[in-house]
């Protein structure tokens, strides 16, 4: 996953960000923090698995939410169905 | 004062030549060649367990278990149980990643832990049984 991709979702799903040595980004639901990830300021691409996995995504809906086909409402959705919320 | 070069003596033939024309049809030369590489291949574990989090404000109680894989060229330590990963061009850096970004968790969590989701709340009570604060 590209770094640029990364900053799309964290823009689609309305994250929270803080940035620090990465950047820092948390999923909130009505006041509670339901995922968290990061980006990392290193080079190269990030481990597309593992943010898959911390933002409770399958691999389909990781890549919607790449192109822009899964924005916040459908993430709602998503981890709502999981029992996440 | 004489050098230490200078004080050892080696004995014995130097060289198989040598040996050869000591001993002669006692030294066998091998058929296959010794490949000599400039460095031996880094055997990476699959999985270690992690007993420190090199941060002063932290320390564990009880090991991490962490996964090691390589992902686009990138070596990748996961703490599976704490979906939390770190990664770098080797394990050292993957590790040391993982180090930060897990004292990191520890204590945005903590801060947090009274409004964390369900999934972030068993990540939280892992955590809490696993690491304490000094």
């Amino acid at each position: 996953m590209k770094a640029h991709e990364f900053d799309r979702i964290v823009n689609k799903f309305g994250m929270e960000t803080r940035q620090g040595r990465d950047l820092l980004a948390w999923f909130e639901h009505e006041g509670r923090v339901i995922t968290r990830t990061r980006r990392s300021k290193g080079t190269g691409d990030l481990p597309f698995v593992l943010i898959r996995k911390q933002l409770a995504l399958s691999e389909q809906q990781l890549r919607d939410a790449i192109t822009c086909t899964l924005e916040h409402d459908g993430d709602v959705e998503i981890l709502r169905a999981k029992g996440l919320l | 004062m004489p050098t230490l070069a200078g004080r050892i003596q080696f004995s014995g033939p130097s060289t198989v030549e040598e040996e050869e024309s000591l001993h002669p049809g006692t030294v066998e030369v091998p058929a296959i060649p010794v490949v000599l590489r400039e460095s031996l291949p880094r055997l990476i574990p699959a999985q270690l367990l992690l007993g420190s989090l090199r941060d002063p404000r932290l320390r564990i109680v009880d090991a991490l278990q962490v996964v090691i894989s390589q992902e686009d060229g990138q070596i990748v330590a996961e703490a599976v149980e704490l979906n939390e990963f770190g990664w770098g061009a080797n394990l050292g850096e993957a590790l040391a990643d993982l180090q930060r970004t897990v004292a990191e968790l520890y204590l945005q969590l903590a801060a947090d832990q009274k409004r964390l989701g369900p999934g972030l709340q068993a990540v939280w009570d892992t955590l809490s049984a696993k690491i304490r604060p000094r």
